[in-house]
């Protein structure tokens, strides 16, 4: 049983070792290609006026809010902290 | 042929399955009867739980011929796919038409988060070899700490076919358990100030990049770990017919109809494998406090090496993102975020902690390739292929006429 359990034990530290490894890897090819194929930001297309939003009901779930306030910080480059989503309505 | 009233009633009650029940499969109707509970009723991964427990509601009915061993049976065609390894990896080709890899690409370094919660999987595997397990049945029974039920299933039929049914039950279950587990664990190995911890916004990603991902990525952990192209080469192809933007057609497929009759047909045939002989066991029994240990110790090797990058980035990552580390997609990451926010309302971690909740699952499908390097036998003759099979197989290779 000890000798099975020192077995066990070599395995996991020999496996655990090459999935780092292999994620390593990974994570240098994935460097190299952020690197050499930068993000290039598209020309805006030119925005409609859309209405006022209204007083949020309280029904917005805050998992949505999170989801829209991450893709709108990504998108506006700004941090989270620096605005608000007051609330979503369906057009 | 002659009928007499007594003959004819004492054959049909001889043939109905009253006349052949047995205690055992008492019991496993019983158990089949609360995984539906659990589906319908307490919302647990209903989606996989109701048809395994309804396979194994038909499995466990005598005579019905629909347990994944009675050769013509129904269910035992569904279980050709998951004999042969066909079902899990076209579940991942959905789950990849699925994935987002963008927060992953956009911050590369929470690999390592899907990395660390594999932890989970090879303290569970010391832990069944000291429960009794072999390499290879340990093996199978840790892979429920990568959070991925088609991995389980996958390296369950391949290492430990006879222990299928109690660790693709283990895997879902804790799967949907995952809010109850995980946030106990996060808490108490975090402190406040770290759970506060704002994270940097991530940069965008250009779409070369995200189209060129699934090439590389497939190319490198399949010639590093060839055991895993199946379930990894699948990911990364549902991936590419999402970000090529050229086979909407496939891509659209195969996000929705293909992974839902996939999973219909893979969860019917792992409920059909759950009979009194194969689950009414000791083993069934040490294989769920392993599933347990399992999801505890992958949650906590996520949040301890995200403590680990908070300490060497001067805390720009928050360790509660760790936890998303063990697969389980999207749940982990929303119980980050769940976490996150109940300690500071205006804290969203949703996006962050999406990276290693997708590098949980290339994680857990390289945990699996280690496996199948160091205990599979890739010169080993494939399962013997079924007569109806063979023969359809026979009648296609055959020349017309002849």
């Amino acid at each position: 049983m000890n000798n099975l359990i020192f077995t066990s034990l070599t395995v996991s530290g020999i496996a655990i070792s090459v999935i780092f490894l292999v994620l390593t890897i990974l994570i240098i090819a994935i460097r190299l290609l952020v690197h050499f194929i930068p993000y290039v930001e598209s020309p805006k297309p030119a925005l409609k006026a859309q209405p006022a939003a209204t007083a949020s009901p309280a029904s917005d779930s805050d998992e949505d809010i999170a989801v829209i306030t991450s893709v709108m910080t990504t998108h506006l480059s700004r941090l989270p902290g620096k605005f608000q989503v007051i609330n979503i309505q369906s057009s | 042929m002659e009928f007499t009233f007594e003959g004819a009633a004492n054959q049909i009650l001889s043939s109905t399955g009253f006349s052949a029940i047995l205690s055992g499969q008492v019991l496993m109707l019983v158990v089949a009867c609360v995984l539906i509970y659990l589906a319908i009723w307490k919302k647990f991964e209903p989606l996989l739980l109701l048809p395994i427990g309804f396979g194994c509601l038909l499995a466990n009915l005598p005579l019905s011929m629909m347990m994944s061993t009675d050769e013509g049976g129904l269910l035992n065609f569904f279980y050709q796919g998951v004999k042969h390894e066909i079902l899990p990896p076209l579940i991942f080709l959905g789950v990849g038409a699925l994935t987002d890899f963008g927060p992953l690409l956009a911050n590369p370094s929470t690999l390592l988060l899907g990395a660390a919660a594999q932890i989970g999987v090879y303290t569970t595997l010391v832990g069944a070899v000291y429960l009794g397990f072999d390499l290879k049945e340990a093996s199978a029974i840790g892979i429920i700490g990568g959070a991925d039920g088609p991995t389980s299933i996958f390296i369950a039929s391949k290492l430990a076919p006879h222990l299928l049914a109690p660790i693709a039950v283990a895997a879902y279950s804790y799967m949907s358990l995952v809010p109850l587990i995980q946030p106990p664990i996060m808490r108490w190995l975090t402190t406040h100030q770290e759970r506060k911890i704002k994270m940097e916004q991530l940069q965008p990603i250009s779409q070369t990049v995200k189209i060129l991902f699934p090439v590389v990525a497939t190319i490198i952990c399949c010639l590093m770990l060839p055991g895993v192209t199946p379930l990894l080469g699948m990911l990364m192809l549902g991936n590419l017919f999402r970000e090529s933007g050229v086979t909407a057609r496939l891509h659209e497929t195969a996000e929705t109809h293909l992974i839902n009759i996939v999973t219909i047909l893979l969860a019917l045939a792992v409920g059909s494998s759950m009979t009194a002989e194969s689950f009414l066991k000791l083993e069934t029994i040490k294989i769920i406090i392993l599933g347990l240990l399992a999801f505890c110790m992958a949650t906590a090797g996520g949040v301890l090496f995200g403590k680990l990058m908070c300490k060497v980035s001067g805390g720009r990552v928050n360790p509660l993102i760790g936890s998303a580390g063990v697969s389980a997609v999207p749940m982990a990451a929303r119980v980050s975020q769940k976490v996150g926010a109940e300690e500071d309302h205006s804290n969203f971690l949703l996006m962050h902690a999406m990276g290693p909740n997708v590098a949980g699952v290339i994680g857990s499908a390289v945990a699996a390739g280690v496996f199948l390097s160091l205990f599979g036998d890739p010169t080993a003759p494939g399962p013997e292929t079924h007569a109806a099979v063979e023969a359809v197989t026979q009648s296609l290779v055959t020349p017309m006429g002849n």
